[in-house]
């Protein structure tokens, strides 16, 4: 007998609480799940007659040696689809870990092995994560700028005024300062920038451009510096005001 | 008793006025030179204090020690490998919350450091205040005020180094910098795993390298640990760590890392500097609005340029001719006092021709530097960059190429030598690659003789094509560079722009000094060994029998004017038959010598650009100089010698018929001697700059560069026709 995807989901969801606290309780479940808890307690119920686990007085819930495998199984592909969402996508925690769910029941045994496999061959060459990364990250925060103009355009929807949000350096005009929130960029590059002071926190101020537009001179702490277009776009920014 | 032997490395931020200190330490007794390997200068100077004999170091100027450039490796393997007794570093008081990023590097290699508050009295008036001995304490490390370009302070600098020697100082410890709970618990765990790694041992603090391997710092990494399955091990382990870490904080170790560096810093700053409201950067940015001002930055800049540029050829020719006079002055004294043979055309044609082929470039050499002192140390270089850098960038390369670039239309060996200023080594040498292309004011003296030859009132157009023609090639070649060798690398232009500041007349000439040294030392030498060589392929072997007896004739024709009593026309006329057989035997010498014989051997390969064997030896002995061109046509084509562009004869002997020169063949020479190598002097600066590989690729690109341009206009000419 096959159990359906909701059946599954709430495996890992007591599975997932099994780890952080000692007992589990179909309330905790209900909470986690956030259902009534007689709807927690009919799929609890359900997951008994698959032999998954058993229920003690007071709705403690006992996983079995089987359960535990299966919920551990399900809760590694959620984890894998989460960290390509999360980490390699850029997808925000929220959506990742929502979406993930919803991915997980969908892809074959196969595919999430192959998944698993290429995130990992990703990491591990450092030099392919970083270039390609860096890549989509820029051509990322393009997308993100256009929609938002796009969105201004017609009706300011809330979502593209959050996305203008994550500032750069290069959207400083002469006289305004930001704060730097993160600062992009692989090796040689991202070293000089955080040698030269510009690190998470500290507020830069955009004091002008050269007369071709490019580079652009910015102060911070009393030091000026100068940066090309392409390397203030690396650097993203809180605005002040 | 003998004096006890300590080293004493400079350390500092660029701009932290490190080598006034440098030069206040010690005077004149300096060596400059390169560190091995690379062409990062290494400047070594000696002194001696309280029977104490000191070796300085000057390490290149830095902003960290992370071995991302050429600089701050060259700094970090010196304090690695050679353990310095004291190291002295240099900081900018008025800016000390970036310099002492430096600083916490180096604590944490465990030098052995002084403090050196430099610029003391900048902070002063900028109502800083600093409590030193707080400092002290706080880095485990003495502090030493100074004001570098006054050389004050300097002798409390010696006695704090002194003491350090001898342990004397209190506050010396070393106090590990601390990152917050996350990194700090993983560096004590690794620190345990090396601990354990038995290839490690090399490495100065454990400490330190599990920081840089967190880092993920490859160089470190290669270094420290030889044994490939242990740095396997340590690796994998740091990977998983890392990702830890990063899923933990949202943030890559060395973010973190360097947080935490500023984090531990901004806490010292806080407890030791009370400030006032001061800007230091405020002067400068007045002295911007008009320097890097929207409309005026350009011209502003370019006057500033034509200013060097006059300044360095044509104030420089007045000392040129000088020394041309003096070489001449010299040789014929030499040619007076030494019998007549080899041994006199050796000293007389080979040695003072070559010294003062060396000479020559001094006065260059000397303005262009002091001009690019003055630049620097103003902090206009930097300027410069900012301004230029859009247009170089598209070429790919940086900002600061474009002074050497300039330069190199005036002569190409101070230009290769300029570009030091040049921090990364992908720019240097790609600026390097494409400055002979930039056609220098000896190459001038052949296009005028040849235009002025064959194209009359065009003349001027044709050269004035002709320099362009050099930029074009120049930005053709930057392309194909940075498509093929330069591909991987992309230079950041991350640059600081430092405050403006007068420089002082003591360190410009310091720095001019210094060129013109390296200059007579390194590169003078060679040059005239190259000279003296090609001298003689030109002088051996001797022709076993000329055409008609030069000597006796010659001899003969003079006992006639010293023995008989002949009228002025008739003297007139016997010195102009003496100098028409010497010019004919001198023509015939260089036919039958190994440089005639290459001449006429490379007759085939010539013979498509249009070129007959006489051009093809004027190119050849163009080597040693391009103003060797004219004077080798002048023997060849039988003018006389000390033929010079301006001499009608050899205008009309290029277009005699029989020399079978047309302007379209003419053209194409032109091409050539634009395009081929310059001179040894200028592929002896590469070879000194950027290396023998880098030299042999400058001359053989050049070469067929030059050979398939010449190729191109000479027949492209004829298929469309010209002549």
């Amino acid at each position: 007998m096959k159990i359906s995807s909701k059946i599954e989901d709430y495996l890992e969801t007591i599975y997932r609480l099994s780890l952080k606290m000692d007992t589990v309780g179909v309330t905790d479940v209900a909470k986690a799940r956030n259902v009534s808890v007689p709807t927690a307690r009919t799929a609890v119920n359900r997951l008994q007659e698959f032999g998954f686990l058993h229920q003690k007085h007071y709705g403690k819930i006992i996983l079995h040696e089987d359960g535990r495998k299966k919920g551990e199984e399900i809760f590694s592909v959620h984890k894998t689809l989460r960290r390509f969402l999360r980490d390699f996508l850029l997808v925000d925690e929220e959506t990742a870990e929502k979406e993930a769910c919803k991915m997980e029941h969908g892809l074959s045994h196969e595919t999430l092995e192959r998944l698993q496999m290429f995130l990992q061959v990703l990491e591990e060459s450092e030099v392919c994560e970083k270039s390609c990364m860096t890549k989509y990250e820029k051509s990322l925060r393009k997308i993100k700028v256009d929609t938002a103009k796009a969105g201004n355009n017609g009706k300011e929807d809330s979502s593209s005024q959050r996305e203008l949000k994550t500032m750069t350096l290069l959207d400083l005009k002469p006289g305004e300062t930001g704060i730097i929130s993160k600062v992009g960029g692989y090796g040689k590059l991202r070293h000089r920038i955080l040698d030269l002071g510009l690190h998470v926190g500290e507020s830069i101020a955009m004091v002008k451009t050269a007369p071709l537009k490019d580079p652009i001179e910015f102060s911070l702490n009393g030091n000026h510096i100068s940066l090309r277009r392409s390397e203030a776009e690396l650097i993203q920014i809180k605005s002040n005001g | 008793m003998a004096n006890r032997k300590i080293r004493i490395a400079l350390a500092g931020n660029p701009n932290s006025g490190k080598t006034s200190i440098f030069n206040a330490l010690t005077g004149a007794h300096q060596k400059v030179g390169n560190y091995p390997g690379v062409t990062v200068e290494k400047r070594v100077g000696f002194g001696s204090y309280n029977g104490y004999d000191i070796e300085f170091v000057d390490l290149p100027g830095t902003y960290s020690l992370n071995a991302y450039s050429t600089d701050e490796k060259v700094a970090r393997d010196y304090l690695i490998d050679f353990k310095p007794d004291v190291v002295i570093n240099i900081v900018d008081s008025g800016n000390l919350e970036r310099n002492l990023y430096l600083t916490t590097q180096l604590l944490e290699l465990e030098c052995d450091i002084i403090i050196d508050l430099n610029m003391w009295d900048e902070a002063q008036r900028m109502g800083i205040h600093i409590d030193r001995a707080k400092l002290s304490r706080l880095l485990g490390a003495p502090t030493v005020t100074t004001i570098g370009h006054r050389g004050s302070g300097v002798r409390d600098l010696l006695q704090a180094a002194v003491d350090l020697v001898e342990n004397k100082h209190q506050d010396h410890r070393h106090a590990p910098v601390s990152y917050g709970s996350h990194i700090d618990d993983l560096v004590v765990d690794l620190t345990k795993n090396i601990e354990k790694c038995k290839s490690c041992g090399m490495c100065p603090s454990r400490r330190w390298l599990a920081v840089k391997l967190l880092e993920g710092d490859i160089q470190t990494e290669s270094k420290f640990i030889k044994d490939s399955s242990e740095l396997d091990k340590l690796q994998k382990s740091i990977r998983k760590k890392v990702r830890h870490v990063k899923r933990a904080t949202g943030e890559d170790p060395d973010v973190i890392l360097t947080d935490g560096r500023y984090g531990y810093i901004s806490g010292i700053m806080k407890e030791v500097v009370s400030h006032k409201i001061g800007d230091r950067m405020k002067q400068s940015r007045q002295i911007d609005a008009v320097l890097t001002h929207r409309l005026l930055g350009y011209p502003i800049f370019l006057f500033l340029i034509w200013l060097i540029f006059q300044a360095t050829f044509v104030l420089g020719s007045y000392p040129m001719e000088w020394i041309e006079a003096g070489v001449a002055v010299l040789s014929n004294a030499a040619d007076s006092v030494i019998p007549d043979g080899f041994i006199n055309d050796l000293i007389v044609d080979g040695a003072i021709a070559g010294c003062g082929a060396v000479l020559v470039f001094l006065p260059n050499i000397m303005i262009l530097f002091l001009g690019i002192a003055a630049l620097e140390d103003s902090g206009y270089m930097a300027r410069a960059a900012f301004l230029m850098d859009r247009l170089m960038h598209a070429l790919g390369l940086h900002g600061k190429s474009f002074i050497p670039m300039i330069m190199g239309f005036g002569c190409n060996v101070p230009a290769i030598m300029a570009t030091r200023t040049l921090e990364s080594e992908r720019d240097r040498i790609m600026t390097i690659l494409l400055i002979p292309l930039m056609s220098c004011s000896a190459r001038l003296a052949v296009y005028v003789l040849f235009a002025g030859a064959f194209f009359g009132a065009m003349a001027g157009n044709v050269i004035f094509g002709i320099y362009l023609l050099g930029i074009a090639a120049a930005v053709g070649i930057a392309q194909i560079l940075r498509k093929t060798l330069f591909r991987q690398e992309v230079a950041p232009f991350v640059m600081e722009l430092p405050p403006y500041r007068i420089p002082t007349i003591k360190s410009v000439f310091m720095h001019m000094w210094e060129r013109a040294s390296i200059y007579l030392k390194k590169i003078g030498g060679i040059i005239l060994v190259a000279s003296v060589v090609i001298w003689l392929m030109g002088y051996f072997p001797k022709p076993d029998n000329y055409s008609q007896d030069f000597d006796s004739k010659i001899e003969n024709l003079q006992t006639q004017l010293e023995t008989r009593a002949i009228s002025q026309a008739e003297q007139q006329r016997i010195d102009n038959e003496i100098s028409e057989l010497k010019t004919t035997k001198s023509s015939e010498e260089i036919q039958k010598s190994y440089i005639g014989k290459i001449g006429k051997g490379i007759v085939p390969v010539i013979e498509p650009l249009g070129f007959d064997w006489k051009l093809g030896v004027s190119l050849i002995t163009g080597f040693v100089a391009k103003e060797i061109v004219i004077s080798t046509m002048g023997v060849l084509y039988q003018i006389g010698e000390g033929a010079d562009g301006e001499s009608q004869g050899l205008t009309d002997a290029l277009k005699a018929p029989e020399n079978n020169i047309s302007p379209l063949k003419s053209l194409a020479f032109l091409v050539f001697v634009l395009l081929y190598t310059p001179c040894v002097g200028t592929i002896i600066a590469i070879k000194r700059e950027a290396g023998l590989k880098i030299m042999i690729l400058s001359v053989v690109y050049q070469m067929i560069l030059a050979w398939s341009m010449a190729f191109v206009f000479y027949q492209g000419g004829k298929l469309l026709g010209f002549n």
